[in-house]
């Protein structure tokens, strides 16, 4: 019964069952996940609402205006405080009563196609990276977001040989849009619920971080959540000050310098690429103009080389139009 | 009935996180089934809704393109359960086993043959899987007895399909070759 394959699998399966799980053991995981959901939303170290509404006001006085901000060129960014005190005097965008937040991304991201999807034998799915041009315009009440589809850049000739006049490909022509449109509901990570005290703001975030697996390292959970918060055009600005003083005491961060900005990095090991290194670059005024994340030893079950930035995210600056389109 | 696809939804939960509900309530029994295989019903409540939260607060990292989240929530199901299993023995330095036989009785007379049959063999299959690699176990459990595809496994784990299939082929080779050792003893 058990000398061949299917039998092996059979046995198992008899083996152990069918277990089914009552509904006081799907209830409390619901109840258990709700909670969860509940605290995403709450305030971690909720402050009194007084600064809150003063910021809203003061937000909704300005709306999509600059307030006058004295503007550091990367070079003279010495430390991450320097960096936080003029990200401190930058206006949040803010959209109005029927305005629209309307921000372009670049992004360059893996992707993988089964073998079997490519009608190709061998082992191993298809990795490769495609790029899009993400439009979004973030009203009071929705979100639409148009996706434009872009170059496909493959790892291996052979499996690019295979994707070229594949029915995937037809799929995924550059230049076809997708669109989709949502409601739009409080940030999960809602920027005006965060403490701006350096401390509190970093034990925040380390309780937010908690319950995530513990396969990544903290400091990679903590970066990660920055990058979460900094890359809302809403987020206020002292709160976007906030979080880059904490960046800048996260353990392993090392900051540097490039043509258009100041970079934020760290290495760090973890799955599913090994040793990873994380960046965010900023421009001269603290706002969030770049992600990357880049695989060092790269994967080799996965297909990908050595070095490849699997991940690349690139933020025009928002503004605020009148209509969608 | 929600006709969303689950990479709808999980869109949509990025926004409105009670969308997430929905990935909960589509795949909370198959996840616990197999949770509850490999390591028994009374840990499972705890475990399967553990796999939730994890998957919950890493929805962020989920491929918007995706049409199913079977395999990703399945990956971090086998995670919890390795896990699971390691702190075990870290605990009790004790043998734990891969997969835990189910004690629920059998209802016709050809299961309970079966039962009889399987229970018999419980111990020599659990050696049977020890005798794997963790990675050739794991790939192997997911299809056996989370009932996954190749290509689900390959999703659930992030490795290429050929290695699932060459993962599959050795446990099962070494198994078979285990048990019906066995069988002639």
């Amino acid at each position: 019964m058990t000398d061949d394959s299917a039998g092996i699998d059979d046995l198992l399966c008899r083996l152990t069952g069918d277990p089914v799980p009552g509904p006081a053991t799907i209830d409390a995981g619901m109840l258990r996940l709700l909670a969860a959901m509940r605290q995403e939303t709450a305030t971690p170290t909720r402050r009194s609402t007084t600064p809150w509404l003063r910021r809203v006001a003061v937000a909704a006085a300005v709306v999509a205006m600059a307030l006058a901000v004295s503007v550091l060129t990367p070079a003279e960014v010495t430390a991450l405080g320097d960096l936080a005190e003029v990200a401190e005097t930058v206006a949040p965008t803010i959209a109005a009563e029927g305005q629209y937040v309307y921000r372009v991304t670049e992004q360059t991201g893996l992707q993988s196609l089964s073998r079997a999807d490519l009608g190709i034998g061998g082992s191993g799915d298809v990795t490769y990276l495609r790029s899009v041009e993400v439009h979004t315009w973030e009203g009071a009440d929705a979100i639409r977001e148009e996706v434009i589809l872009g170059s496909a850049e493959f790892f291996d000739p052979t499996a690019e040989a295979a994707y070229r006049g594949s029915s995937a490909e037809a799929r995924e022509k550059p230049g076809t849009v997708v669109s989709s449109e949502r409601e739009r509901v409080p940030f999960p990570l809602d920027a005006r619920l965060w403490p701006i005290a350096t401390d509190a703001l970093r034990g925040a975030m380390e309780a937010h971080v908690s319950n995530l697996p513990a396969e990544t390292p903290e400091a990679a959970q903590l970066i990660d959540l920055a990058g979460e918060l900094l890359r809302d055009p809403r987020i206020a600005a002292d709160l976007r000050g906030a979080v880059i003083r904490v960046l800048d005491g996260i353990d392993g961060v090392v900051v540097g310098h490039v043509d258009d900005g100041v970079t934020v990095s760290l290495r760090y090991t973890a799955p599913p690429g090994g040793d990873t290194v994380y960046t965010l670059a900023f421009d001269g005024q603290g706002r969030l103009l770049r992600e990357t994340e880049t695989w060092m030893d790269g994967n080799d079950a996965a297909g990908v080389p050595a070095g490849t930035t699997i991940f690349d995210r690139r933020y025009g600056i928002p503004m605020v139009v009148d209509s969608l389109g | 009935m929600d006709g969303r696809t689950d990479g709808e939804v999980m869109a949509a939960s990025q926004g409105e996180a009670q969308h997430f509900a929905v990935i909960y309530e589509r795949y909370f029994g198959q996840i616990y089934r197999y949770v509850a295989r490999r390591i028994g019903t009374s840990a499972a409540d705890d475990l399967t809704a553990e796999v939730f939260l994890r998957a919950f607060a890493r929805r962020a990292r989920f491929e918007p393109a995706a049409m199913t989240a079977r395999p990703w929530l399945y990956g971090f199901a086998a995670n919890i359960v390795a896990d699971h299993l390691r702190q075990q023995r870290r605990r009790s330095r004790a043998y734990v086993h891969a997969i835990e036989p189910d004690p629920g009785p059998a209802t016709t007379t050809a299961e309970v043959d079966d039962r009889f049959d399987a229970t018999l063999l419980a111990p020599q299959v659990n050696r049977a899987l020890d005798s794997l690699s963790a990675a050739e176990r794991e790939t192997f459990l997911l299809f056996a007895v989370g009932e996954l595809s190749y290509a689900e496994v390959a999703a659930a784990l992030h490795i290429p399909i050929g290695t699932v299939r060459s993962r599959i082929a050795k446990a099962r080779a070494k198994m078979r070759e285990l048990i019906h050792a066995y069988r002639q003893t």
